[in-house]
């Protein structure tokens, strides 16, 4: 199953529901679509808008497809680590108030090694149906900030 | 030692638990945040504040607020991410003298955030998720990790 995924976020992202859509008539492997706040409604395969948890989806799911939100993506490559394809919500789409979304997938880009989709062009059946690199993420810098909350929080280290 | 997260109610505070060390007991922070269905489910002390949103007026009162309710409690530290409360509960904190701590937002990769500029002058310790955020805000930003 390939679990699509938009998040909560309250403006439309219809650039990858669609794509998804027409995309799911070449692939024979069912679709499921978290369409969040994008009113175009999906044809070829089942969709719902949201979820009080998608954990189930994603775990059943062989490939995530999702905006690059910072949850959807931590859950995916530091909990689950599976097969992740990430489409930043852009700005000059109305996809969201800024280009915050661009600007992290470079990050995960260059960091994790993250497959990242700039241009709904090069989202193609083909991908989908071969993509099944794993690029886990470690918690390395998440420990490192929590061990310097945690002493600047308890007065024992101020400056490092 | 009692501490303060001051937090939107969406994935800002999900981010600020997550940022804190995980062998400190939760459930004893106390948050300032607006309500929601979920934030009127949290286990915590919790005090609820209206949208503050972009406009300039609701701060004052909402910063008159946070000063009584920070010395009523008797706050060691003050944690906030921004965003809604997080600038009017920094300014009160700084200006009781309590501890406070500045986490930008992971979402800051490349972009800088207005709570980060305007919180900036009332942080003692003011941390930047990304290596390359650091030089957007001042000399005391600093990086020591992130969560991604």
């Amino acid at each position: 199953m390939i679990f699509v995924s938009v998040g909560t976020h309250n403006q439309e992202f219809e650039r990858l529901i669609r794509k998804i859509d027409n995309l799911a008539k070449e692939i024979n492997e069912e679709i499921i679509i978290q369409r969040g706040h994008t009113k175009y409604i999906p044809k070829n395969c089942k969709s719902f808008k949201f979820d009080s948890d998608l954990k189930p989806y994603m775990k059943k799911a062989r490939l995530i497809i999702a905006h690059a939100g910072i949850g959807t993506t931590i859950e995916v490559l530091r909990k689950l680590k599976k097969p992740l394809i990430l489409i930043p919500r852009q700005h000059k789409y109305g996809e969201h108030i800024n280009d915050h979304q661009v600007g992290m997938a470079r990050h995960f880009e260059k960091k994790w090694g993250v497959k990242i989709i700039y241009n709904i062009k090069d989202l193609t059946s083909e991908l989908i149906k071969r993509y099944d690199r794993i690029t886990p993420m470690n918690d390395k810098k998440l420990i490192m900030i929590r061990n310097y909350l945690k002493g600047a929080i308890l007065g024992e280290e101020d400056e490092r | 030692m009692k501490i303060v997260l001051a937090s939107s109610a969406g994935g800002h505070l999900t981010e600020l638990f997550e940022l804190l060390p995980q062998d400190l007991n939760k459930d004893k922070f106390v948050i300032f945040t607006e309500k929601n269905d979920r934030t009127s489910k949290l286990k915590n002390k919790t005090y609820f504040f209206k949208p503050l949103l972009y406009n300039p007026f609701p701060y004052f009162p909402a910063l008159l607020r946070c000063i009584k309710i920070l010395r009523k409690e008797n706050v060691n530290v003050l944690v906030t991410n921004g965003a809604e409360i997080g600038l009017p509960a920094i300014i009160a904190a700084k200006f009781l003298g309590i501890k406070t701590i500045y986490i930008d937002i992971s979402a800051a990769a490349t972009i800088r955030t207005l709570a980060g500029k305007f919180s900036y002058p009332f942080s003692d310790i003011f941390l930047v998720q990304y290596p390359e955020m650091a030089r957007h805000y001042g000399k005391r930003a600093k990086y020591v990790g992130g969560i991604v």
